[in-house]
C-alpha cells in the first residue's frame, strides 16, 4: 500500500513533464493539428448535445419577439384608430374653413361694410322666437340694432348687447320685419318673420302688396336701406309662394330667407350706417324690435 | 505499478464514463459569462470521486487522458487540462484510506484545497504560453466546487448501479 501512494505522486510527477512537454509543443508549433482536428470531427455530437441548452434558449428568443412584435403591431393599430378619429376632426375643421373663407370673400365685396366676424355660440329657435348668442359683444363695440349678415345673405340684427356677447333676432322671427326691395323692379316691400311651421322650416312673409304688385314666384328681395338698419342690397329672401285670397286686400306671400339659417355658425357684423339714429327712432316707435 | 489505464475491466465502467461524459458536458456548455465565474468544476468532483472509489482502476493515467479529451473538447492547448486533472486524481491517490475515513467537512475542504491549487496550476501555465491570465473571479469556482462535493458524491453512490466503496 506504501508504494501504491508514492507510485501516484511519481506517476502525477511523469504525467506533468509530458503534459508540460505537450504543451510548450502545441504553443510553438502545429504538431498536434491534424490530430486535433481529427479528434474534434469525430467529437460532433457532443458539441451537438452542447448546443441543446442554446438551441432552447433561441426558440424563445425568437418566440419572445414574435410577442414583442404582436404586442407593438396591437399598440400601432390602436394608434392608427386614434390618429383616424383625430382625422375626422380635420375633416370637419378643413370644411368648416372652407366656410370660413367663403364668408371672408362674401364680405371681400362689401369689405367696407364689414365690422366684424363673430361666432354663434347658441341658438334659440322655436316656433315663435328665432334667436342666436353670438360671442361679441360691448367690448368688441357691437351696437344695438347692428346688421348681421353671413356669407349670403341677411340674417338680422342685435337685439342685445352685452359684454361679451350678444342676441340677435333673426329676420325670421316673429317681432322682426326688414325693408326690402324687389330686385328685379325695384318694388318696395317689407319682409316679416313667421318662426318656424309644423315641420321646423323657418319662414317670411312679405305683406301689404296689393294683387297689383308687380311680384312674381321666384322673386329675389333684397334690403333696400331704408331705415338705415340694413346697408341696401343684401339678399333676403326668395319668393315662395303667392297667393290672392278674395276679400283679402293682400296677397298672401312667403318667402324663404337666403341666408343659411340651418348652418349657423360664422357671422359677420357689418358697421353702423349713418341713419343709425333713424333706425332706433323707428324701432321704439314701432316696438317691432322689443326686446 | 501495474494499474491499467483500461476502466473497461472494472464492472462500473458503464456508469463509470457516463459520469465522465456528463461531467465534462456540463464543464463546457456555454454560459452567460457572468455564471461562467462561478461554475463549478465537475470534472475536478467525477475525478475526485472515482480515484476515491476506485483507486486501483482509476488513478492519475485515467485522469490523465480525461484532461487530454477536456483539451481537445475545449480547443485548449494539449496537456493543460490533462495535468490539472492528473493532480486531482493524485490526492486521493495518494491518501485513500484516509480521505474515506474524514468526515464530510473536512473531505469539503480538501477538495477546496485541491480545486485552488488546479487553479493556480492552470494560471501558471497560462502565464507560462501566453494566454489571457485568470480573472480573480474564476477563483470563485474552488469554493462552488468544493461546496457541492457532498452532494455530488452522494448523487453517484446513490445512482451507481454497482456501489462497492471499500476494498
Amino acid at each position: 500500500m506504501p508504494s501504491n501512494q508514492f507510485s501516484a505522486v511519481y506517476r502525477f510527477v511523469f504525467v506533468a513533464i509530458v503534459s508540460i512537454a505537450m504543451l510548450i509543443v502545441d504553443h510553438r508549433t502545429a504538431t498536434f493539428e491534424p490530430s486535433r482536428s481529427a479528434l474534434s470531427a469525430m467529437a460532433q455530437p457532443f458539441y451537438w448535445v452542447l448546443d441543446v441548452p442554446q438551441n432552447i434558449g433561441q426558440f424563445f428568443v425568437e418566440y419572445w419577439p414574435n410577442r414583442i412584435l404582436a404586442n407593438r403591431y396591437d399598440e400601432l393599430q390602436f394608434e392608427n384608430l386614434r390618429i383616424s378619429a383625430e382625422l375626422q376632426k380635420f375633416h370637419a375643421l378643413n370644411a368648416e374653413n372652407e366656410r370660413l373663407l367663403r364668408l371672408v370673400s362674401a364680405s371681400q365685396s362689401r369689405s367696407s361694410e364689414v365690422e366684424l366676424l363673430a361666432d354663434v355660440i347658441n341658438v334659440n329657435i322655436d316656433t315663435f322666437n328665432q334667436k342666436i348668442v353670438i360671442d361679441r359683444g360691448l367690448e368688441a363695440n357691437v351696437f344695438l340694432g347692428q346688421a348681421v349678415i353671413d356669407a349670403v345673405g341677411l340674417l338680422g340684427q342685435v337685439s342685445i348687447v352685452g359684454k361679451g356677447s350678444s342676441r340677435v333676432t333673426l329676420i325670421t322671427d316673429n317681432t322682426h320685419s326688414a325693408p326690402v326691395e324687389v330686385r328685379r323692379n325695384g318694388l318696395q316691400a317689407l319682409v316679416q318673420g313667421r318662426g318656424t311651421n309644423s315641420i321646423g322650416i323657418a319662414s317670411l312673409s312679405v305683406p301689404f302688396l296689393s294683387f297689383q304688385a308687380d311680384i312674381r314666384v321666384g322673386d329675389v328681395l333684397v334690403t333696400s336701406g331704408l331705415g338705415g338698419v340694413f346697408p341696401a342690397n343684401h339678399p333676403v329672401a326668395t319668393v315662395t309662394d303667392i297667393q290672392a285670397i278674395p276679400g283679402e286686400p293682400f296677397l298672401l306671400i312667403e318667402a324663404n330667407p337666403i341666408s343659411e339659417m340651418s348652418k349657423l355658425e360664422h357671422v359677420l357684423l357689418l358697421k353702423e350706417t349713418h341713419l343709425r339714429l333713424d333706425a332706433i327712432d323707428e324701432a321704439e316707435d314701432g316696438d317691432e324690435l322689443a326686446e | 505499478m501495474n494499474q491499467s489505464v483500461d476502466n473497461t475491466r472494472h464492472p462500473h465502467w458503464r456508469f463509470l464514463i457516463f459520469t465522465v461524459g456528463v461531467a465534462m458536458l456540463l464543464n463546457l456548455i456555454p454560459m452567460p459569462d457572468l455564471l461562467l465565474h462561478a461554475r463549478p468544476d465537475w470534472l475536478t468532483l467525477v475525478v475526485f470521486y472515482w480515484a476515491l472509489i476506485l483507486p486501483r482502476n482509476f488513478g492519475v493515467n485515467s485522469a490523465w487522458f480525461i484532461g487530454l479529451l477536456e483539451d481537445v473538447l475545449s480547443y485548449a492547448l494539449l496537456g493543460q487540462h490533462a495535468v490539472i486533472r492528473a493532480f486531482v486524481a493524485m490526492v486521493p491517490g495518494m491518501a485513500n484510506r484516509r480521505l474515506k475515513l474524514f468526515g464530510l467537512v473536512e473531505q469539503v475542504v480538501v477538495v477546496f484545497i485541491v480545486q485552488t491549487i488546479s487553479i493556480a496550476i492552470m494560471a501558471w501555465v497560462h502565464r507560462l504560453t501566453g494566454q489571457a491570465p485568470i480573472l480573480l473571479l474564476d477563483w470563485h469556482a474552488a469554493i462552488t466546487t468544493a461546496l457541492l462535493w457532498p452532494f455530488f458524491s452522494g448523487l453517484l453512490t446513490w445512482l451507481d448501479p454497482m456501489p462497492r466503496h471499500f476494498h
